[in-house]
Parts: structure tokens; sequence; C-alpha cells
């Protein structure tokens, strides 16, 4: 995910700009970043569970409210999913196009994927009878 | 909350038409010609540094656009997209070291803007716009990290504990602090009222009250032979000793 510098400085991030090219996903449902909201203005009562930003994803009648925590060095995300669905899976995904963790949403649209690293993160939510639904990538 | 930082849905790219095309490019990858990957931009003005231009392509061979790369890009042509982030990485770099970003985030936040484009480059409706959409792009996720970094700093847990000695001020006591010094305190107020010895009970107390003071207590100063006085707080230590563990 972060590559080694050994090049100018204009040329950084080379690497994995070029590994971003993948059309296999160019089909997929994008749930489009609504409202990037940042750290909340009131503080938490636990100083070591930080929320450190929400954000808003909405793709037809699917809203994805995603909360972003910081702990130490990982990061945890929580959230809600409104829809109409009876059961769905939210996994994450990474530049590499791998996946470091799966939830399952619940009855009342609740998720939590927990001891994530930093990095680019995308998640997908996977529901019975329907295509993957992703969302836009941002930073954790 | 951030309500006011700008739509990342980026539908001012989408709203326009594709404009025709200019210039054809039929080539596949490995026809692609090397040069291209780090031409000239688009021309969209951003007063950035640009990429350090090669030997610039063959006489007589156009320059493709954008449009025409973002298009090729599109069909899976990877040597387009090469040449879109060759020509614009230098750009997506300048605006995010702007933004004073500790480098693994920044090197996140331009992987992620990569990642967002590829994401994106099926649904631009105008890619001949592409550069500023890269810097709208850039510059709203610099945005969203340095918020999130300003409300989270990592600290060294060492450096924290040093941190009021360093000040000079002593650290408050939490309240769990508090309690556990009035459990240590009551209990050995307890063991001293069980000493019989007159003399080493009043030791016993000042001891409690010059390692335990509360409000009000003043601590007279030991006097008399410090030998003696020694002697005495050993005593007193014994016995305090034997009766905390006797009413264990």
């Amino acid at each position: 995910m972060r590559e080694k510098k050994s090049t100018a400085p204009a040329q950084e991030g080379r690497a994995a700009a070029l590994a971003a090219f993948d059309r296999s996903e160019d089909a997929a449902e994008l749930a489009e970043l609504a409202f990037p909201g940042g750290p909340p203005r009131e503080p938490t009562r636990a100083d070591d569970d930080t929320v450190l930003g929400e954000m808003r994803f909405v793709r037809g009648d699917v809203v994805l409210e995603v909360w972003l925590h910081g702990r130490g060095r990982l990061r945890s995300v929580t959230g809600l999913v409104q829809g109409d669905f009876d059961h769905a899976l939210l996994e994450t995904r990474r530049p590499d196009r791998s996946c470091d963790a799966v939830a399952s949403v619940g009855e009342d649209g609740r998720f939590a994927l927990r001891d994530l690293a930093r990095g680019p993160l995308s998640l997908a939510l996977r529901r019975s009878g329907r295509a993957p639904l992703v969302t836009e990538w941002f930073t954790l | 909350m951030g309500a006011g930082l700008p739509n990342q849905s980026h539908k001012g790219v989408h709203d326009t038409q594709v404009p025709p095309e200019t210039v054809r490019f039929a080539r596949q990858r490995d026809e692609f010609p090397r040069s291209l990957s780090v031409t000239a931009t688009s021309g969209h003005g951003s007063g950035l540094p640009e990429a350090p231009k090669a030997a610039g392509p063959e006489p007589g061979t156009a320059v493709p656009g954008d449009a025409e790369l973002v298009r090729r890009a599109r069909r899976g042509e990877y040597p387009a997209w090469e040449a879109i982030v060759d020509r614009h990485l230098p750009m997506v770099n300048a605006v995010a070291r702007s933004y004073g970003l500790a480098a693994p985030d920044r090197e996140d936040v331009v992987q992620t803007v990569w990642l967002t484009l590829n994401q994106h480059l099926a649904r631009l409706r105008s890619p001949e716009r592409l550069r500023g959409w890269l810097r709208r792009v850039t510059r709203d996720m610099c945005r969203r990290q340095r918020e999130r970094d300003a409300r989270h700093h990592p600290v060294d847990p060492g450096a924290l504990a040093a941190l009021p000695r360093v000040l000079g001020q002593p650290s408050p006591p939490s309240p769990e602090d508090e309690y556990l010094r009035k459990e240590v305190r009551d209990e050995l107020h307890r063991a001293i009222r069980r000493i019989a010895d007159p003399g080493e009970r009043r030791a016993a107390l000042h001891y409690l009250r010059s390692r335990y003071p509360r409000g009000g207590d003043s601590v007279p100063g030991p006097g008399g032979d410090p030998g003696a006085a020694a002697n005495q707080r050993r005593r007193m230590f014994r016995t305090l000793r034997r009766i905390l563990e006797e009413s264990r």
C-alpha cells in the first residue's frame, strides 16, 4: 500500500497509481459519497475510541451511514445500512482487491468492522439476489 | 461538521457532454508510444508543476488529449491509464504536499485519488476536464484527512507519562488513584489505633500524616535524637506490618 521512496517527489505513488487500474468493476453499482463529514464537534466520551469522521453513501434507496473510529494504530468502521433487503453482508475492499473484514448487517441495519489497518478502503454491500453495491474509495 | 465541504460526488464533471473524439488511437498496449507517458498536459492551467517532458512524440504524431486517453482506458487499455497517471501524478502529488499531511497519510490520499478515478472512469461525462476533476478530488480528500488528523493525535505513552515532569507540573490524580489512596490511609489508621505503645502510636501517626496528609493536617518535624527516631520508626513498621497481616 505504501511504496518505498526511491523516486522523485513528483513521481511518488506511481506504482500504486498504476496498480489502481481495474476495469472489472465498471458494471458494479456505485454508492456515491453524499456527505463527506469531518469529525463531530462534540467530543466522544471515550477518548481512546475517537470518532474521526462520518460519511454517507447513497445509491438509489440504499443509504450507508458510516462512522470512522480510531483506536491507537487500528481503525474501525461502524454504521447503519438503510434499504429494502432481508439479509446483507458488508465486506471491506482494499487496493489489492483483498478483503480483510466481513460483517453481517443486523436486522436494525447496524454493522461494525473492527481492527482494520489504515489505508484506502471501500465497502461492498452484498445482498441476497442483488448485485453487489460498492462505495467510493475513502482513506481510513 | 464538514457539511460545507464540496460534494465528492463529482457532479460537475458528470453534467456535460463528452466532446467529439479529436485524435484516434487504435494501437494496442505493446504498440503504445512510451513517450506519451510523460508528455505535456491537457492545458487546464493549474499553475502547479507539470510532469517532466520526455523526448516528445514523433513528428507528425498527435498527442492524445485527456478525453482520448480516458476513452481508451475505459476500453481496458493499460497504456492509456499509464499515460494519464504520468501526465497528472505530479499535479496530484503537489496538491497533496501543499496540505502538509504526514507522508504515510499523503501516500494513502494519493492512492485513494487514483482508485477513485479508476472507479469513476466509466462514469466521467467530461473527460476533457479530467485535470480539474483530479485536482478537486485531491483537495477534498486532503481536507478530510487533515480534519481527521486534527482530531486524532497519536502520542507515545512514555512521552505522555513524562509530560507533567517536563512541564514542572504534577499530574492531577485520577479518581481511581484518589480512592486507592483513601483506602490505604483508612486501613493504616485502623492499624495504628491497635498499637499499644503510645510512643510507637505517635510515630506511626506522624509517618501517616507525612505520607498521606489530609486537609488541615500539620506535620511536625521528628526532632530529638535521629538514631533513636530511626529505631522507633523500624519498630513501628514491624508492629504495623504484623497488625496488618493479622487483620487479613
